[in-house]
């Protein structure tokens, strides 16, 4: 049994972790060891753990539903998709993934939030898993009452930021009610001669967690070029040495290697998207991740099949075919942050 | 065996307190209170003296607070508590005295209440924090430091005597009204406006009124207006007696708070 693991190697952990509830979760060699209500990992590896074998992805990202409030025009998904999940029929599913081993769900959509009694549907699979819950919201639709209610049942709140929902008032209500939230940020060039002032503005709201996002998609003037990369970096450096720990600094893993000189708190070489994470659909498709285009997903019924795909295919490194994909090569873009073409045709071809 | 140690999501975007410091008497709670509030007001001034834009914050302890910890003989927190004290036009600080209660409201912090709650009780109170007590690094030194967050809770049971039997059964009528039709098993609830309570027990007898086993979320700032509410109300006395709480994560503190 899974559970078993965390009991087993208990005493491999200093005394002061003892004491906490630890869930297992295996890997190729190594042991995970995750508290949903903290947060806090701890990684074994060592001859004493060398024959574990991975069973599960460790999270998967769910679209729960298509519908939004909102009409990004540099959303990823795909606005045709029908919403094909219930409340029972979602809590059933998850509740099988909990089973399988799976450690985190990140909710995404569309807007989670129009889910059915979405503090509902949280709180019952809180109560009913182990599961850690996360969702991504647009924040519009939050409120003092919904925050409360879901209080204590979930990991961590990601608040995705634009110009046109205001992020400031969004912000305000999760502090107030001591929501656990970090906010996503997607960095364009625009975005750069702003930055400083902008991040301190999100600070002195209250925000401790950000999530800088790379734009994927084939819109030249939203990727970084190089000199904007080093400009990041560099601002990302002096944050760092400011702040310390008193904000997580987070990048997507779809930045790969473009940020040489950003010290990691870790040093991969691949983005773990089909293997780490699997990303589910709204209309029941898995993808390796969701900048995966629809038509490449895999349609499933039961979480028996979302199970044989990843023992399948976890190992096959997928690529989004998608301009800024970290696996491809240079990201899929020229210097002038231009899609390559060739290349992700290329990448199509030997997938 | 390796073991790397690492935080997912941070447990919080601040950390919030509020810490009651109960006292024998109120004489000796106006003491402690004054000589409290004019310690922080000290740490403030030199903090708004010497930090005066992004660029000079520095997060650790001043020179004011390393003397203070020296004079209290405490270990102070790693983090200046300037980063998040304030003093409005009219010199009110985040301390307040209430009978024997000496309260510091720490809405704005982001460190934790440590090492007030320690500095009580170099005062002699006893100190009850609600909210964030303070972070353990668990892997000191390291570039990365994983930081603990010890979050206790406080609940109180609150007695309270009424000159007038009406205004003891007005309160009475305010937390009860409706509750027949709650789900068995249901805490009573008392909505003041700004805070909901919930109350375990009830007792009662014509002027005085026991809320038992109350729990406020949060408690920020929350117990003194629930005090101000319940003297609008027509309570004269009140006694308190806190409990706390803490959570799993808690029981990994060395012993530095007992």
């Amino acid at each position: 049994m899974i559970q078993d693991l965390a009991t087993h190697y208990l005493n491999f952990l200093p005394p002061p972790l003892r004491t906490i509830r630890w869930r297992a979760h295996p890997l190729d060699g190594k042991l995970l060891l995750f508290d949903r209500d903290s947060g806090l990992n701890v990684l074994l590896e060592g001859d004493e753990v060398a024959h574990i074998r991975r069973v599960a992805p460790r999270a998967l990202l769910i679209a729960v539903t298509n519908a939004c409030n909102m009409t990004c025009p540099f959303c990823y998904r795909d606005l045709k998709s029908p919403s094909g999940w219930r409340p029972d029929t979602l809590l059933a599913f998850c509740q099988q993934a909990d089973d399988w081993g799976v450690l985190e769900l990140a909710f995404g959509g569309g807007e989670p939030t129009l889910f059915p009694d979405w503090a509902g549907f949280l709180t019952e699979l809180y109560e009913t898993t182990g599961l850690c819950l996360n969702f991504t919201t647009n924040g519009t639709l939050l409120s003092a009452d919904f925050l409360q209610s879901i209080a204590g049942k979930y990991g961590q709140i990601r608040l995705s930021i634009y110009e046109d929902n205001h992020p400031d008032q969004t912000i305000g209500l999760l502090v107030e009610n001591q929501a656990r939230f970090g906010i996503n940020w997607l960095i364009t060039p625009a975005e750069l001669p702003g930055i400083e002032a902008k991040f301190g503005r999100l600070y002195d709201l209250g925000v401790r967690d950000y999530l800088f996002l790379s734009y994927k998609g084939s819109d030249p003037a939203l990727h970084l070029r190089p000199p904007e990369r080093e400009q990041l970096a560099g601002f990302l450096n002096d944050q760092y040495r400011a702040l310390g720990s008193a904000v997580a600094l987070k990048l997507d893993s779809c930045w790969g290697d473009a940020l040489p000189s950003v010290p990691r708190l870790f040093q991969s070489d691949d983005c773990g998207a089909g293997d780490d994470i699997l990303s589910i659909t709204s209309d029941k498709h898995i993808k390796p991740c969701s900048f995966h285009q629809t038509w490449t997903g895999m349609p499933f019924e039961t979480l028996a099949d979302v199970r044989a795909y990843w023992e399948k295919r976890r190992l096959a490194r997928s690529i989004a075919l998608i301009g800024g994909c970290a696996r491809l090569p240079e990201r899929g873009l020229t210097e002038e942050g231009v899609v390559r073409d060739e290349v992700i045709r290329l990448a199509a071809v030997q997938q | 065996m390796k073991l790397s140690v690492w935080q997912q999501f941070s447990s919080n975007h601040s950390s919030r307190f509020e810490m009651v410091g109960v006292f024998r008497t109120a004489e000796d709670a106006a003491k402690a209170g004054q000589t409290l509030l004019d310690m922080l007001r000290e740490i403030n001034d030199w903090y708004v003296a010497n930090v005066s834009g992004r660029a000079d914050i520095d997060l650790h302890p001043s020179p004011v607070e390393r003397a203070l910890a020296e004079r209290f003989g405490i270990k102070w927190n790693d983090y200046t508590l300037g980063e998040w004290l304030g003093f409005d036009p009219e010199g009110r600080g985040p301390v307040q005295i209430v009978n024997n209660l000496v309260i510091v409201d720490g809405w704005e912090s982001d460190t934790g209440a440590k090492p007030l709650d320690d500095i009580v009780r170099r005062l002699g109170g006893n100190a009850f924090v609600d909210g964030t007590l303070e972070h353990i690094d668990l892997a000191p030194g390291a570039e990365f430091p994983i930081l603990l967050e010890i979050r206790p809770e406080v609940s109180f049971t609150l007695t309270c005597r009424f000159t007038s039997p009406a205004d003891a059964e007005a309160l009475l009528k305010a937390i009860t009204l409706g509750y027949e039709d709650a789900p068995r098993g249901e805490p009573f609830k008392l909505h003041t406006g700004t805070s909901e309570i919930t109350i375990e027990e009830i007792e009662y007898n014509p002027t005085i009124l026991s809320l038992k086993r109350a729990r406020m979320r949060p408690l920020y700032g929350g117990f003194r207006r629930l005090l101000g509410f319940l003297t609008e109300r027509g309570v004269s006395q009140f006694k308190c007696e806190f409990f706390e709480t803490r959570s799993a994560l808690t029981m990994i503190d060395q012993g530095r708070n007992s």
